[in-house]
């Protein structure tokens, strides 16, 4: 397989790889208010250079054909994220202010259908290679019993926390909700339909994207989880969970490149 | 003509993998009522229509192009 990885892609995973680690080895060394800055700024500037590959992939692409549309998806997904990153980074470092439901939310918010959506197309487009039946039962199984376990470890308690605003409680629940049904499932599905490429390059780049939004999905609950009982802060180690999950979607998307 | 199936399937592998490549073979062969086998340079309009319609939802149109041509070449 490395004998048809790019100097460019192998350059991406290296410098995404150093920057995710000299970001969080940073936060270790500083106190806060700096470590939030760090944190903040540094995540978003390896989303918004993840969000630079995935739409230079498109870039290349032919307009109209159906690759192309798939790698929009991603791409608008990974550019929605750094822009709530944006908007984040602004309200926290530039105004000082750390509030719940913010105006980074709409943005967050919107990853989930348009991500979700690129990995169901992504999914579809391999099902003349795999049992698609089989593959869907599969993934609704694990998901369901993923919800429930979720529903019983955490989501019962946001549901029935009366000290939390009707508005802070409905986003609590949409996170991790479309954590499961709209990132994880769509990347399960998307797996599962490509492993029957095994390694063949036209395999390879969604290997990349499925392992990051499924990073991204298990990242999200925990930040859920840890935000509901008031342990996280900027500068959290799970914060590398994200910060790999959209280098790995780069990584994808410069394999991608890698085949014109 | 056994030398065209390993042909195209060694074109076909590195991109799907060998599973799906022979399997794209033996179903092209199928589809113009012949075995695997039997496949000759005569028939690659049809396994050009194939690989493309086959290739079309995963892969670029450049590297499509690519491989059919790839694939031309070796069996012509």
């Amino acid at each position: 397989m490395s004998d048809w990885v790019s100097r460019r892609t192998r350059l991406v995973a290296l410098v995404g790889v150093l920057a995710v680690m000299l970001v969080y080895v940073t936060t270790l060394l500083l106190a806060d208010p700096a470590k939030t800055v760090v944190s903040d700024l540094g995540e978003f500037a390896i989303v918004l250079a993840a969000a630079v590959v995935v739409f230079r992939t498109v870039a290349r692409l032919t307009p109209g054909e159906p690759l192309r549309t798939r790698w929009m998806l991603v791409a608008a997904g990974v550019g929605l994220f750094a822009a709530g990153d944006a908007v984040w980074s602004v309200l926290e470092v530039f105004l000082g202010q750390n509030p719940f439901p913010s105006s980074a939310d709409p943005f967050y918010l919107a990853v989930y259908p348009v991500l979700g959506a690129g990995l169901i197309s992504a999914a579809l487009a391999f099902r003349q290679f795999a049992n698609v039946r089989r593959i869907v039962l599969v993934t609704t199984a694990i998901t369901l019993a993923l919800a429930a376990a979720l529903y019983v470890g955490f989501l019962h308690a946001v549901i029935t926390d009366t000290e939390t605003t009707g508005l802070a409680r409905a986003l609590s629940v949409a996170y991790p909700l479309g954590d499961i049904f709209l990132l994880f499932a769509p990347a399960l599905f998307a797996a599962l339909s490509v492993r029957s490429l095994g390694t063949g390059r036209l395999a390879v780049p969604w290997w990349g994207v499925t392992l990051g939004v499924a990073l991204l999905a298990v990242t999200d609950a925990a930040f859920g989880w840890l935000d509901f009982q008031g342990l996280y802060s900027s500068g959290n180690i799970i914060d590398i969970g994200w910060m790999l999950g959209y280098l790995s979607i780069a990584v994808g998307a410069s394999l991608t490149r890698d085949l014109l | 003509m056994a030398f065209v199936v390993d042909m195209i399937v060694s074109v076909l592998a590195p991109y799907v993998g060998q599973t799906q490549a022979d399997t794209f073979v033996r179903a092209t062969a199928l589809g113009l009522g012949k075995t695997s086998d039997d496949l000759g340079a005569q028939d690659m309009p049809s396994i050009e229509n194939n690989v493309r319609r086959l290739l079309k939802p995963v892969a670029p149109a450049a590297t499509i192009d690519g491989i059919v041509t790839e694939i031309e070449r070796s069996i012509a």
